[in-house]
């Protein structure tokens, strides 16, 4: 476990990755264009950065960047289940997931414990990165064939892999097919040719 | 005068086959709403040729009908599966959802019914009494003050972000950055398009929120077992209980309505602006409740209240100007003007019979909203009960499906499947996806009237200042930033006292 | 099998009226030269439903499909600023069958995207109508005449002239002000679409304004008309000044008014075309499209075919790039 990259700094090196690229080309533009762009871009990257530091920040920065401030949160109390959850539902001891979290020098070791736990408990995160994989295949074999080809098939493969049984599949697998139908007919755009085919 | 003209105006509306066109309009913008990725403005392309061969004012009735039943419709997806139908319902969401979640859906839909047609209804009130000073009230909004709502929206960010003030800041400014793509009206040169058009115009940003609310959700979906209602719980609540929530939250529901209604009326805005803004205020007015969010009712009458009086507000410029405040209204005009109403002064003096007729089949509208919402959407709560492994991969494929449909783009489905995974790793690491969401729907509004603002003042931000009704927005901006702030610097100061 | 694929697809695009015919189009195949038009027509529209543009060519070629008794369906293929839909119809079938509307200022976006054509490359069946773009200011500033306008400009008592994105037209026209009739307006404050140009004019936001006639005569009441762009005069308003009323040359014509017209892919064999600009001509004649055009304030005119339309492309294509930087857009 120790020392493993979490999805979280994974994400915020996708978006640092995005950001840095934005806020270089900006300057490339004219000051008009470029202006708003590289503000933004700014922003992101330092907000990034600051969060992939976290851990290794002096104590009173490391709080005003994990502070909670807003009024509420949203989502986490469904998503996450149980353990970060309770604390910042409770609001006053979000200070405690901070502190707890980096006490442990390595805070992202700490927090994916934490998260796993949760996972292991309630959430089968494997089922998740197969859907993930699923929507690449599904947009990947989409563009090539076209979308309605693509959805029974995705369809289909979702069902194989979630191990549905074999009426509701049908069901579904028609349902997708009749909905791809009628979004190709009713909408201006033509759905049936991919790029390839 | 005016009252001579409103029973010209009923007249208009209770003939055949005008009352039937109004009728056909609403139930189809429902059910256009309801389906993740057929918002009112793909509705309206579909439906304008057919009008064709309509009269004027049939074919304008049909089309605004279809718009506000959209904007109720699309709440509908969103309570029961986390999917926004349009843009619009997107903050209902936040609230709906969970509700559902706790076995609370018919509640829910109920609610945003009432809320939905109330919001609605005090709007169009306010727009008929409104209707001769119309053009005075557009011409008092410029480029700064539309700059300055922007910001404020923006802004709003450090109160709804929470969590950690810093992950908000990130998410909105990355969304500010993303709406960047594409070729900006003001500024005049195309950026990040990777010299290809298929980025000229930018990500989609109902395909953004198509990716990120359902898609997102889906994946966590994938993770769980058992129904959208928690199995644990058994179905409560029941149509009046909604109604009786709507009626004791007054405020809310009127507020949001006129919220939804002024932000309607700022061109390039809309629905998808309003909900968000009108649901951020609610958060704000509500202190510190902490159930925004968690299936706190008063989130979900403000982000329906709000979406149905944008309806109303964006007829303002519309009519007055000619200026369409969002796609919907651009393709309304477009049916105005293929039936020989222009848009202008003569709406609101030659034509005010056929003006106001459309307001009151608005107004009307909302009473079949109510209707139809609360004796037969309701039942639809029945979809909670079902495995999601049923629900999930139809869910996909409708909104992949509804994206392409957005444009025939390609890079609209990419972007439904790649902001879907984004906002689920957004939701399990705790990131403001609304905050996300503010960002990338006020970036554009904000940045063209910026740059043009600029363009006036010659690069003096006096401009933001000068004016009393600048100066007023520039103050609650402010206000807005400096609360949050002024907190996490006092209790960085205090430390662990807490 | 494709391309039966394709071509329900077109049929069922025209939408659910267009259907039931199409699917008379889809038995009689045979498709002989000696009855051109015999099959549905597809309609190509590069900008978004409910525009100018796109009321225009529904309305005009459904009249078309209705005098050769075939139905037709139309696609509207936004983005880019039309060029993606001008090079779906680049890559379209040469029959005849597939249609797009063009607007001269269009060549802009064309030359700055550079999609790897030209726009002389395509047949062109014929142009419908000229549209006029006049100089309007905010009413509060009282200037009445085109001279005194250009004065305000060179008192410095106004400063701002305003119009759409850089490398509308209405750009260009602002620039071409400066370069060519030596207007010198100070800064230019671009706004999406003739309304919000008009709401800014009229609200003093902005001084002055370019937008097309029919957007000013909307709000005639609320901003000053001072004169038309084109020295051909305003169809619209026949009373209204010309800038060559001044004595100027008439230097920026080609910008002045902009010619709307349709065209085919490249390749398009001649006789095809030529069916299709007569049709075009009967179809602009007709008592439907005449009284169509009376009812909504449009004003509908053969004004030439082929040869008259690819003159103005291409004086566009060649004087614009004199106007402004086309870098600056790229």
């Amino acid at each position: 476990m120790k020392g493993r990259v979490t999805s979280e700094q994974l994400m915020l090196v996708a978006m640092l990755g995005v950001s840095s690229y934005m806020l270089i080309e900006s300057f490339s533009f004219s000051h008009e264009a470029g202006i708003f762009p590289r503000f933004a871009a700014a922003v992101a990257v330092c907000g990034c950065i600051l969060l992939l530091v976290r851990a290794y920040l002096p104590e009173p920065i490391r709080q005003v960047v994990t502070e909670s401030a807003g009024m509420f949160d949203q989502y986490d109390e469904e998503f996450q289940g149980s353990d970060d959850d309770t604390k910042s539902s409770e609001g006053e001891v979000t200070e405690d997931e901070d502190t707890g979290a980096i006490e442990g020098t390595d805070r992202g070791t700490v927090e994916d414990g934490d998260s796993d736990a949760v996972e292991n408990a309630d959430i089968d995160s494997s089922k998740q990165a197969i859907l993930v994989g699923l929507l690449a295949g599904y947009g990947l074999v989409g563009y090539v064939i076209g979308l309605v080809w693509a959805t029974p098939l995705f369809i289909l493969a979702f069902a194989k892999a979630f191990g549905l049984p074999r009426l509701m599949t049908l069901v579904i697998v028609v349902i997708g097919l009749v909905a791809a139908f009628a979004f190709n007919s009713i909408l201006p755009v033509n759905m049936t040719d991919g790029v390839i085919f | 005068m005016v009252q001579e003209s409103l029973f010209g105006a009923l007249e208009i509306l209770v003939t055949w086959p005008t009352a039937g066109w109004l009728l056909v309009g609403l139930l189809a913008g429902i059910i256009i709403g309801t389906i993740p990725g057929l918002g009112p403005n793909l509705g309206l392309a579909v439906v304008l040729p057919l009008t064709m061969r309509l009269d004027g004012p049939d074919a304008i009735i049909l089309l605004i009908s279809i718009y506000s039943g959209a904007m109720y419709g699309g709440s509908i997806a969103a309570i029961l599966i986390n999917t926004p139908g349009t843009a619009a319902a997107a903050a209902t969401t936040l609230d709906g959802y969970p509700m559902t979640r706790q076995g609370r859906a018919m509640d829910a839909l109920s609610i945003s019914a009432t809320a939905s047609a109330v919001g609605g209804a005090f709007a169009i009130v306010t727009l008929i009494l409104l209707t001769p000073f119309l053009t005075t009230i557009v011409l008092m909004f410029g480029s700064p003050e539309y700059f300055l709502i922007a910001l404020f929206g923006i802004a709003l960010i450090t109160i709804v972000a929470q969590g950690s003030m810093v992950k908000g800041l990130t998410a909105g400014a990355f969304g500010l950055l993303l709406s960047t793509i594409g070729f900006p009206v003001a500024a005049g040169q195309p950026r990040y398009t990777f010299d290809t058009f298929i980025l000229y115009d930018g990500l989609d940003f109902v395909a953004v929120l198509i990716g990120i609310f359902a898609v997102g959700e889906m994946i966590k979906l994938a993770g769980e077992k058992g129904s959208l209602a928690n199995k644990d719980l058994s179905l409560s609540g029941n149509v009046l209980s909604g109604v009786r929530k709507v009626l004791s939250a007054p405020i809310t529901t009127i507020k949001s309505g006129y919220i939804g209604m002024f932000i309607g009326a700022i061109p390039g805005s809309g629905a998808s602006i309003s909900n968000f803004i009108s649901y951020a205020e609610a958060v704000r007015s509500g202190g510190g409740d902490k159930e925004y969010g968690d299936g706190n009712h008063r989130g979900v009458i403000a982000s329906e209240a709000s979406n149905n009086g944008t309806v109303a507000g964006s007829l303002i410029p519309t009519f007055s100007f000619g200026i369409p405040g969002s796609g919907a209204t651009a393709i309304l005009l477009g049916g105005l003007m293929m039936h020989g109403l222009r848009p202008g002064p003569e709406l609101f003096t030659d034509n005010v019979d056929i003006t106001y007729s459309i307001f009151l089949a608005l107004l009307a509208g909302n009473v079949v909203i109510l209707l139809f919402g609360l004796l037969i959407i309701t039942r639809a709560v029945y979809i909670t009960t079902i495995d999601t492994d049923y629900i999930i991969p139809v869910v996909i494929a409708v909104a992949s499906l509804g994206a392409f449909g957005l444009r025939g783009s390609w890079l609209d489905v990419f972007t439904v499947l790649v902001f879907g995974i984004f906002g689920f790793f957004m939701m399990k690491h705790n990131y403001s996806i609304i905050a996300f969401v503010l960002g990338i729907v006020l970036g554009p509004i904000a940045e063209e009237n910026l740059v043009r603002s600029l363009q006036l003042s010659e690069g003096s931000l006096w401009i933001f200042v000068n004016e009393p009704i600048p100066l007023v927005l520039t103050l609650l901006t402010v206000a807005v930033i400096a609360s949050p702030i002024l907190t996490v610097i006092r209790s960085a100061v205090s430390g662990g006292d807490r | 099998m494709q391309d039966r694929r394709a071509f329900i697809q077109r049929t069922v695009a025209g939408g659910v009226g267009a259907a039931s015919l199409a699917f008379a189009g889809c038995l009689g195949d045979d498709e002989g030269d000696g009855d051109f038009p015999s099959q549905q027509f597809h309609g190509v529209i590069p900008w978004g439903q409910g525009g100018g543009t796109d009321i225009f060519t529904r309305e005009i070629w459904q009249e078309i499909a209705d005098q050769n008794d075939v139905s037709i369906g139309f696609e509207n293929v936004t983005g880019a600023a039309g060029v993606r839909g001008i090079t779906e119809l680049y890559g379209s079938e040469p029959d005849g069958y597939t249609i797009s509307p063009m607007n001269s200022p269009s060549v802009v976006p064309l030359l700055t995207q550079d999609p790897g054509f030209t726009i002389d490359e395509f047949r062109h069946i014929g142009a419908y109508t000229q549209t006029v773009w006049v100089l309007v200011t905010d009413p509060d500033l009282d200037l009445e005449e085109f001279d005194e306008v250009v004065e305000a400009y060179e008192n410095g008592d106004i400063g701002s002239i305003s119009g759409q994105s850089p490398g509308e037209p209405n750009h260009v026209l602002a620039e071409s002000l400066k370069s060519e009739l030596d207007v010198p307006w100070e800064n230019y404050v671009a706004y999406d679409g003739s309304g919000p140009v008009i709401q800014a004019v009229a609200s003093g936001e902005v001084s002055a304004g370019i937008v097309t006639e029919t957007a000013a005569a909307d709000a005639e009441d609320q901003i000053d008309i001072i004169a038309a762009l084109s020295s051909e005069g305003s169809p619209v308003f026949p009373d209204l000044p010309v800038y060559t009323d001044y004595g100027y040359e008439p230097e920026i014509d080609f910008m002045g008014q902009f010619l709307r017209s349709f065209m085919a892919p490249p390749d398009t064999p001649d006789d095809r075309i030529d069916i299709l600009n007569e049709n075009l001509q009967e179809a602009l004649e007709s008592d439907e499209l005449q009284s169509w055009a009376d009812e909504t304030g449009n004003h509908l005119e053969y004004l030439g075919g082929e040869a008259e339309v690819l003159e103005v492309l291409e004086e566009n294509q060649e004087r614009i790039p004199e106007i402004i930087d086309l870098d600056d857009l790229e």
